[in-house]
């Protein structure tokens, strides 16, 4: 198959969008858990790294999951790629 | 019924249109739930009569065996992307409601429990692994595999490398997660 100039455009997109949230996840999953001795500061009356563990990673997962599906749904709109729905 | 015919796909959820689909799948939620929320008011009832607590154990193991197989014999199938995909018209939130079931588990419930008491911080990894994963499987396989029309991510493994090292790969893998999960589960 021969690849358009839409189709290019469309994969740069979605793969700077994947890049951008990989680097998310690094920082929030090895980073964080790498400095967690320095982190260890009080946030919502839990040392940081126990609450980013416990709960604050968990939040930005979830949020990094439903921003990607968010702006892969509108990319696909745009490109007129959406698998549509037949009834 | 009408399942009896030994041709075809057979079943409640076949053939039919897509909105069909989604009413039916919705009836067959609300059914669910209100046979739920029913089986434990009267499971409390008995409870409250005397009921043994073994006995109750015995109802609870019996009425999701029974479940299951309910299940299986209203959506039985010849179709192999019935079997494995539903056809592929599962909406995404009821996946999504699925997923989430699959992950507040015995493992999260009693295990996790455990593991944190024992181990502190570093079980702390166990969460971070199986939520974080999550963002793996979002970003690099989900929206693939069903592109590519394969059913396991070891078939999207070999189609998309082309290849039987690459399915090799991630069968081991697959195998290594359910003995880790087992593990916790235990």
């Amino acid at each position: 198959m021969q690849l358009t100039d839409s189709h290019k455009q469309y994969w740069q997109k979605n793969i700077r969008v994947t890049g951008l949230l990989l680097v998310i996840w690094f920082v929030v999953t090895y980073v964080v858990s790498y400095m967690a001795r320095d982190l260890s500061f009080t946030f919502f009356g839990w040392p940081f790294s126990f609450w980013m563990g416990a709960q604050g990673s968990l939040v930005i997962y979830v949020l990094l999951i439903a921003y990607y599906a968010h702006y892969m749904n509108n990319l696909d709109k745009e490109y007129d790629c959406a698998e549509v729905e037949e009834d | 019924m009408a399942g009896m015919t030994p041709e075809g796909t057979g079943g409640l959820f076949s053939g039919g249109s897509n909105a069909a689909f989604k009413s039916q799948l919705n009836k067959v939620y609300t059914w669910y739930t209100g046979g739920f929320i029913l089986f434990v008011l009267v499971l409390a009832v008995l409870e409250q009569m005397g009921m043994g607590r073994a006995m109750i154990g015995y109802c609870f193991l019996g009425a999701t065996v029974l479940l299951y197989a309910g299940i299986g014999v209203m959506s039985r199938t010849n179709d192999a992307a019935e079997y494995y995909v539903a056809g592929r018209r599962v909406p995404a939130v009821y996946n999504g409601m699925a997923t989430g079931a699959d992950w507040m588990s015995a493992a999260s419930f009693i295990g996790m429990a455990g593991t944190l008491y024992l181990t502190g911080y570093s079980g702390l990894a166990f969460i971070m692994g199986w939520t974080g994963g999550y963002c793996l499987v979002a970003l690099f396989l989900a929206p693939y595999l069903r592109k590519f029309g394969q059913f396991t991510i070891p078939d999207f493994l070999g189609e998309r490398y082309d290849g039987n090292l690459p399915r090799l790969l991630g069968i081991i893998a697959a195998i290594l997660c359910s003995f880790t999960y087992v593990v916790a589960q235990i």
